[in-house]
């Protein structure tokens, strides 16, 4: 029987708690409890999957939802350690194994999701560089969105040509248009845009983008405007992945300097 | 130790490592360490007898690394603990890093009354205790309990790590690990 993988265990850690950071944490707890309970079941072996894991996707979506910065590696590694603590637990009688296991995964999820501490040379130029960015993005988004004209085409083919992994954009947005994302999916964006606004990011080319990425970059990074299409979410994706931010205070950065 | 038995291990641990311990025949051994079936049986019994010794001499192998990287170091024994996972890292970051025996050999034979499954899990445990003297010697109250925690996350960064190089788990249980060493020095 693969509990780790079963439905009743997804549906459980769905509502085991409010937050995603609890949610990721609660596995432990229930796979504890799984262990305590009476036994009806027949012999469980705790053993990773050899294929595609449920549990491992559902943890994903978590640790996206919770601010990891490698949400896949944090589901992987929490994975494996609930395995082998299910195991020390099940064949080695070790009683708290899924606690400690719990202990560790906390620090691990802190770990992943803690704030980068980076000082800039020069903090208030890096501001008011992106500042400045900000502004004159937005300026070009009016401008490009009602004049409905491309003030850069010739700079368009260019950027389609340096950036890696963007694959075939024009029509894709319109021909995907009818594929709507999961809320977790949504939820798991909206995450990474509210982080995105805790720090100092310098922001992109936008006026450099395919024109086909230029409506997804300022309605969904921009302005915020998340959208429920899956292509637009995964374009979005693309384009916050090219997004560096620090997030030092801004009072601690100049008091170092 | 003949040197023809020295490369037939040599040979083995490599591609347990890189194609599964399971899915690499005696054959395979044999044409890959220049070798022939009768030889190797000549010094391992069974192939079961072959995974065994491998499993044995890659954990001394690491431990003597180790134990070596301490011997070179001025870390007062307080600090050891948290070095561990310096050197911990270094180790998986180099290029011949291929995983951890123990950890591959335990996923592939689950089966608790099987040899090899009991090796692999004798050496989880040792290593284990070995993580708890460190923190024993650096005044942690509760060493098993952290040893348990260190391992956990040790365990779950390798396998992370087997499964897509440079993956980066290992620098965040690094990093995991300081958090729960400094929280049980309070």
């Amino acid at each position: 029987m693969d509990i780790l993988n079963s439905e009743w265990l997804i549906a459980m850690l769905k509502k085991s708690g409010s937050t995603p950071h609890s949610r990721l944490l609660h596995l432990f707890d229930l796979l504890d409890d799984w262990l305590d309970a009476p036994k009806m079941q027949p012999r469980v072996d705790f053993k990773p999957s050899q294929g595609d894991s449920p549990l491992v996707h559902y943890l994903t979506l978590e640790a996206a939802k919770a601010g990891a910065a490698m949400p896949e590696l944090l589901a992987n590694q929490l994975y494996f350690m609930a395995i082998a603590a299910a195991q020390e637990k099940l064949h080695h009688q070790n009683p708290a194994s899924l606690s400690h296991a719990k202990n560790a995964a906390k620090a691990l999820i802190a770990a992943q999701t803690k704030r980068e501490f980076h000082v800039p040379k020069k903090p208030a130029y890096a501001v008011a560089a992106s500042t400045i960015l900000i502004i004159s993005s937005m300026i070009g988004y009016q401008f490009w969105k009602y004049n409905d004209i491309d003030p850069v085409a010739h700079t368009a083919q260019f950027a389609s040509d340096t950036m890696p992994n963007m694959g075939p954009a024009t029509g894709m947005v319109a021909d995907a248009s009818h594929l709507t994302a999961s809320p977790e999916q949504t939820a798991a964006l909206f995450a990474r845009i509210e982080q995105m606004r805790k720090g100092n990011c310098q922001l992109i080319e936008a006026l450099q983008l395919p024109d086909s990425y230029k409506k997804v970059y300022f309605e969904n990074i921009i302005l915020g405007q998340i959208s429920v299409n899956r292509e637009d979410q995964r374009l979005t994706n693309q384009l916050l992945d090219m997004v560096r931010c620090n997030y030092t205070p801004m009072l601690m950065a100049n008091s170092k300097n | 130790m003949s040197v023809l038995r020295e490369r037939i291990l040599s040979t083995a641990t490599d591609l347990f490592q890189t194609r599964g311990i399971n899915s690499t025949g005696v054959d395979t051994i044999v044409a890959e360490a220049g070798t022939t079936k009768m030889t190797l049986y000549k010094y391992f019994r069974t192939k079961e007898e072959l995974i065994l010794e491998v499993l044995r001499k890659s954990q001394s192998d690491f431990q003597s690394w180790l134990d070596l990287k301490f011997s070179t170091s001025n870390q007062k024994p307080t600090e050891k603990i948290q070095q561990l996972f310096d050197f911990i890292e270094e180790w998986v970051s180099s290029p011949s890093f291929l995983g951890m025996g123990f950890i591959k050999a335990s996923a592939e034979f689950p089966d608790e009354q099987n040899p090899i499954h009991q090796l692999s899990s004798q050496q989880s445990r040792d290593f284990r205790l070995y993580i708890a003297k460190l923190a024993a010697d650096a005044n942690i109250q509760d060493a098993d309990g952290l040893a348990l925690q260190l391992s956990l996350l040790f365990e779950g960064a390798v396998q992370a790590e087997q499964m897509k190089r440079g993956s980066g788990a290992i620098k965040y249980a690094k990093q995991a690990a300081k958090i729960l060493i400094d929280g049980a020095r309070k």
